[in-house]
Formats: structure tokens, sequence, C-alpha cells
């Protein structure tokens, strides 16, 4: 544990000290790194799945896939919450000097709930339309390591969170498959109310 | 978030055909103002002033901003499903066909027609299959 800790801590520093060599590089991060803008972004991709197909199978496909995703969310941000009230671990702004480009959290760095967040999203969207949801893969990717870059996580928070939302994504897929005609009938009836 | 989810239904709406969700009887028209809204919004929310706000110093924490989008989104589809209703009604896009409800159809239903008609063709049909049913069991 310690050994990994220790790795974790030299690939940190190895990608914060980058911070400052290219000012615009900085000013992208900045952006990415934002609270809102990846998470809003993968909430209106979402919306825009449930709603933008021709083909009926193909729309139905993406629903369960947004199902998916909107639940695993839930599931993962409870994985985190649980996590987080057994361990704490210290965010590496407390620790080291750190060139920072973001605010200072107060919550546990371990594990990263943005990245459980979106990666839990990926997965759903990944289930219905595999491109979509590589590119999203990626993007949650380049958004927690560039938490990582502005200063507030370390790398195994990401892969945590990582690991976490995916977990979560699955075994929601799984729940839904088990209590299968009940995703089906949700489905039904939001199609008789005309929003599915 | 409202104007957001506004744009994001429109150019869904325009890609998937749905015409009884759309403001305007012109898909690209509908489109171009959807992605306008999207854009927009986005530039005007991260302009506005700096967004890299702590929750602990007036910043949304993670489970508001969840709840602000589905709170945004869900009042955007109300709006776009109200507005359309009375638009398309009004330009005669809209019609009711309540023999041919589908009530299994769902969105498809409003590539014809408005959300307020699909919606009442369902009941309807929901309607008339309660009442035969009940009639089936109440003549003998």
């Amino acid at each position: 544990m310690e050994a990994f800790s220790k790795i974790d801590a030299e690939i940190f520093l190895w990608l914060n000290a980058g911070v400052g060599a290219v000012p615009f590089l900085d000013r992208v991060v900045q952006w990415i790194v934002s609270d809102y803008l990846i998470p809003v972004v993968f909430s209106t991709i979402l919306l825009g799945l449930w709603f933008g197909w021709r083909d009926q199978d193909m729309r139905e496909r993406h629903q369960r896939g947004v199902m998916v995703a909107g639940i695993g969310v839930g599931i993962a941000n409870a994985f985190v919450k649980t996590t987080n009230a057994f361990y704490f671990r210290d965010r590496p702004f407390d620790t080291y000097e750190v060139n920072m480009l973001f605010y200072p959290p107060t919550d546990s760095s371990f594990p990263a709930n943005p990245v459980a967040i979106t990666i839990a999203m990926a997965t759903g969207v990944w289930m219905a339309n595999r491109k979509l949801g590589a590119v999203m893969f990626a993007v949650a990717l380049v958004y927690g390591f560039s938490r990582v870059y502005a200063g507030v996580f370390y790398p195994g928070d990401i892969l945590g969170g990582a690991l976490m939302g995916l977990a979560a994504a699955l075994l929601v897929h799984l729940v839904l498959r088990l209590i299968e005609p009940v995703p089906t009938l949700c489905l039904r009836l939001a199609r008789f109310l005309c929003i599915a | 978030m409202f104007l957001l989810c506004t744009g994001v239904v429109q150019v869904a709406a325009a890609y998937g055909g749905l015409n009884g969700l759309l403001f305007f009887k012109s898909r690209r028209l509908c489109a171009a103002l959807g992605m306008g809204l999207i854009l927009g919004s986005l530039v005007w929310f991260f302009f506005e002033g700096g967004r890299n706000i702590p929750d602990t110093n007036g910043g949304i924490a993670g489970t508001s901003q969840f709840g602000l989008f589905v709170l945004g989104g869900f009042l955007a589809l109300l709006f776009t499903f109200l507005l359309t209703s009375i638009a398309n009604y009004r330009n005669g896009n809209g019609h009711t066909d309540e023999d041919a409800a589908d009530t299994s159809e769902g969105l498809p239903s409003l590539r014809e027609t408005t959300f307020i008609q699909a919606l009442l063709n369902n009941l309807c049909a929901l309607w008339k299959l309660f009442r035969r049913s009940t009639q089936r069991f109440s003549s003998g």
C-alpha cells in the first residue's frame, strides 16, 4: 500500500510539475476541470440520446443505455459516499507543494467523485452506442487526469473513481436484466405518456 | 440549464424527425435554433463569471448540480411540449386520429401529431379498451 502511495505521489508530482510551462494548456485545463462543463455536456448527451433517433430499435437501445447511465450515476455516488465514510485521503495540496489550477476542495481525495460519475455515464452510453461511449470514456479520462494536472487528485484517485463508476453502471445493467420485465414496463409507461 | 435542455430537445427532435416537438415547420431552422441555444447558454454560463467556486463558498455541490439539471430538463420538456402543442395545432401540423392511436408507439407518434394530441389519443384508446373489457364482463 505504501509503495502504491509512493508511486501515485511520484506520478502526481511529475504531472503537476508541468503547470506553468504552457500557459495555453493551463487555460484549457482550467476549463476542462470545471465542476460543470463535462458533467453538463454528458448530461445533455443523455438527453439527446433519449429523444434523437429515428429507428425505434436504436431509440429503445439508447433509452435503455440512458437508464443505466442515470441510475449508475446515483449508485456511483452512493459508492463514493460509502467509501468516504470509512476512508479519508488527504488532497495532494495538503501534503506537497502543488501548482493549483483549481480551488482546493475539502472532501476526501479518494475516490474521484467526478470521474466515478462521468465514467458511469460513459459506460451506460457505451452499452448502447460503442462509438459515442468510447469518446465519452476518453473525455472522462481526460477530465480525470486534467484534475491530477490541476493539483486536486492523485492518479490513484482517478483510477479508483473510474473503477467505481464502471462497477456501478455494470451492476445497474445486471440488475435491470435480472428484474426484467420491470425496465420494459417502465419504458412502455413512458411510451404511453409519449416521452419515450 | 433550461435553455440548454430546450436546445438539446430541438436538435434531437429535428434529427429524429419528431415534427410535433419542433417550434417551427423547418427542421433545419429548429436544428439551428437548438444549436444556438446550446452554444449560447454554455457561453453565457461560462463567460458570465468565474465558475471554479467551491461548494463551501457559493458553488453548486454535485448532488444539487444533478438536481438542477433534472429540474432544468423537466421544465424545458414541459415548455417544449406545451409550446409545440399550441403552435403546431394552430399551424395545422397536428391532427387527431383516435382510431389510429397506438399506445405503444411513444415518441414516433410525435412525427405526425403534437404531444398533447398524442397523449389524448393514448388516453382515449386506453379508455376504449377499459370500456370494452368492462362491457364484456358486465354483459353476461
